[in-house]
């Protein structure tokens, strides 16, 4: 079964991460980012299943769903985001951290900003 | 429109939304970037409330119109667009011109006995008239019958059709009037329209 797969690398990673701290506290981070990885592609294809369903459900219902594709996609920029920033922290760089979350927040800004603009606009058009 | 049919609709669509927002949340990350997600989706929340409210005051507006046209104005501020905001750019335009012909085939289909087949949408580039329909083919269909049941008309397969004389007669004068009624909708220059009839064609 695949999650005893993710789980095992897991533990394993973390095993030999917490021997490798003693020894050569550099390698420690390689492993994270390696165990990171490979997890990832391993749920890969059980995301674009759900996401594929999220997205044919979607489609049945009358409202635009393109933005709501634009929330996924959202979605995967704050993981990737996410995924970045912790490892800088892992590596004990704060800072970087910051710069990279500060990236992602920019980029979310930039896909929210028209519908913003446009959700105001109708709201001052209905009001008298 | 029907209260009880528009406040149904209503109802279905903010359900589903939650439904689908509940689902959403569950693949967040739970860090700092949830609020800015949220920020989002709350977005699309108020919209979803708000929109059907609009259109009780027959109030003419159109989301994905509002939305490329800010999309536009932002990015294009003399710095060369790069690939994000040209994914973007093509997405919002996919969806106009979706959204465009999905009405144009309700506009069609309610006014008139024909099936629309095909339709093809392209939209002007220039600055001052950006968004605005340049080019509008459409290729029209017999409907089966007038029968109420669309969902069984859809299902059919055409085969063959006993047209009535007076109908052939004035299906040139049908569209004619059409286009007028689609040029006036949508301010679209008349002479910018073609319409084709692919069930004459077969049977001349």
């Amino acid at each position: 079964m695949d999650i005893f797969k993710v789980v095992g690398i897991g533990i394993i990673a973390t095993i030999a991460i917490v021997i490798l701290k003693n020894v050569k506290s550099e390698f420690a981070l390689y492993i994270s980012l390696i165990t990171g990885v490979i997890i990832f592609t391993m749920i890969l294809g059980e995301l674009s299943y759900v996401i594929e369903t999220l997205n044919t459900l979607a489609r049945r219902v009358n409202i635009e769903f393109a933005y709501f594709s634009t929330i996924l996609r959202i979605i995967g920029m704050a993981y990737i985001v996410e995924f970045g920033a912790q490892l800088s922290r892992d590596a004990g760089e704060e800072g970087i951290a910051m710069k990279i979350e500060l990236g992602g927040k920019v980029m979310i800004m930039v896909l929210a900003i028209p519908i913003l603009l446009a959700l105001m606009e109708l709201i001052i058009k209905i009001l008298p | 429109m029907n209260i009880i049919t528009f406040l149904s609709s209503w109802l279905k669509d903010i359900v589903i939304l939650f439904i689908l927002i509940s689902i959403a949340e569950l693949a967040m990350p739970n860090g700092n970037m949830k609020k800015y997600i949220n920020m989002v989706i709350g977005l699309l929340i108020i919209f979803t409330i708000v929109s059907p409210f609009a259109k009780l005051i027959k109030m003419d507006f159109n989301l994905d119109k509002a939305v490329f046209n800010y999309s536009r104005s932002s990015n294009s501020n003399g710095e060369p667009k790069n690939n994000f905001y040209a994914e973007q750019e093509k997405q919002i335009e996919k969806v106009y011109k979706e959204k465009i012909c999905r009405e144009v085939t309700a506009l069609i289909e309610d006014n008139t006995d024909h099936k629309v087949l095909d339709i093809k949408v392209d939209i002007l580039n220039t600055e001052e008239h950006y968004g605005e329909i340049d080019n509008l083919n459409i290729i029209l269909g017999n409907k089966e019958n007038s029968s109420k049941d669309k969902i069984s008309i859809d299902n059919i397969v055409p085969v063959e059709i006993n047209k009535n004389q007076n109908h052939k007669k004035t299906s040139e004068d049908d569209f004619e009037s059409l286009k007028e009624l689609i040029g006036n909708s949508y301010s679209v220059n008349k002479d910018k329209i073609n319409i084709k009839n692919n069930e004459k064609r077969k049977d001349e």
